[in-house]
């Protein structure tokens, strides 16, 4: 015990160690604890990933709300982007509180409103452990009062083999989720997962009986007989793929193959990232809303 | 030379989000190839953080995105950190 303590005392010395070890762990984000351990423009850049990666819009706004006498320049800038990307986030922000169930699962939930009368969103992130766009940005086009929203991050390589530093098979992760957040107490259920997370998504829509699934880039893995051995019927499914590329729309036609569902293109953007396109363009929004709809 | 590019391909790896780079810009890193250009590892801009914190992580220097703004090539990158490790 006490030699793990001295091992965890030496490595959180190093700050990026620090960083991601009190993003990831901590209940409540000191912004300006964490930014006092920032020497360089990458340490800001690890810390600014880590926070967009786990925050809801709720706590970028704390962060906003130290002011810029408080903290350093370089928050001043990270904190406009979130103008480009959620023009309302830092004045009207959505209401979602985060709960850590475990690092790997977040649920973000507006505690003012009644489960009862609320959807579930189970969203798979990817591999750069976001929904294409920092998860507060997600968040701030997902309206608080109707929807929670539960955020996996994947193990090392993939959803199907655990999530981060729980390796468990896909079965052990959809009971794991469904233990902790109790679908069933949710008017409906909708899976969401992109790229790295996409076929996450449609399988967990299969195995939760989800209202529906949808895949935004995502690819079937390559090994698949464990994955379709006694699947239940697919429900809904939405295949969302980038027009402009042909890897994109392969895996979309390979997931169609296994699951059914419907192809949706999206037109005159070719990079894998799509929602972030979107976003730019001021579609995302409204994409969004037809997807839970 | 064996270590700055040990370094430069762990960078491309943590762009990639933890997987290796394709084979064929891999190749060409290790081969010095002076024709490779950033445009086309097709990194998006918070790749090129992850690329950066990586370098910073391994090296100890502080090659930033503003850095890269200013750079056409890969070998540029090489350049930079064979002067400083």
């Amino acid at each position: 015990m006490m030699l793990h303590r001295l091992q965890e005392f030496w490595r959180l010395r190093d700050p990026y160690d620090y960083i991601r070890h009190h993003v990831e762990n901590d209940e409540r984000i000191d912004y300006l604890k964490l930014a006092s351990r920032c020497k360089t423009v990458n340490m800001f850049n690890r810390l600014h990933i880590d926070l967009e990666n786990v925050c809801s819009p709720l706590e970028i706004v704390e962060v906003r709300k130290l002011g810029p006498s408080k903290y350093p320049q370089i928050t001043g800038r990270w904190l406009r982007h979130f103008r480009k990307w959620a023009p309302n986030l830092l004045e009207a922000p959505q209401g979602f509180k985060r709960r850590a169930i475990s690092y790997p699962v977040m649920l973000y939930q507006d505690p003012a409103y009644d489960v009862g009368e609320k959807s579930l969103l189970v969203a798979f992130a990817d591999d750069a452990r976001r929904l294409m766009l920092p998860i507060c940005v997600f968040l701030q086009y997902v309206d608080s009062r109707r929807w929670d929203v539960v955020v996996l991050k994947r193990s090392l390589r993939s959803h199907t083999r655990g999530l981060d530093r729980m390796p468990m098979d896909f079965h052990g992760v959809i009971d794991y989720v469904e233990a902790e957040v109790r679908p069933a107490q949710y008017r409906r259920v909708i899976t969401l997962g992109t790229s790295g997370g996409g076929f996450a998504a449609i399988w967990a829509a299969v195995l939760m009986r989800a209202s529906r699934g949808i895949s935004i880039c995502g690819c079937p893995p390559r090994r698949l007989h464990t994955f379709l051995k006694d699947r239940p019927a697919a429900p809904d499914i939405d295949l969302c793929y980038v027009f402009g590329s042909d890897q994109d729309r392969k895996a979309a036609l390979s997931l169609q193959e296994l699951f059914g569902g419907r192809l949706r293109p999206v037109p005159d953007i070719d990079d894998h990232v799509v929602l972030y396109h979107m976003l730019m363009r001021r579609q995302f929004g409204e994409f969004l809303n037809e997807m839970l709809a | 030379m064996q270590q700055v590019r040990d370094i430069l391909i762990a960078a491309l790896s943590a762009a990639r989000y933890g997987r290796p780079p394709k084979p064929a810009i891999a190749q060409a890193v290790v081969a010095g190839d002076r024709g490779l250009t950033l445009e086309q590892l097709g990194f998006d801009s918070l790749a090129w953080m992850e690329f950066c914190i990586c370098i910073e992580l391994r090296s100890g220097q502080e090659l930033t995105p503003a850095h890269i703004d200013r750079m056409r090539y890969f070998f540029e990158i090489e350049e930079w950190l064979s002067a400083r490790v």
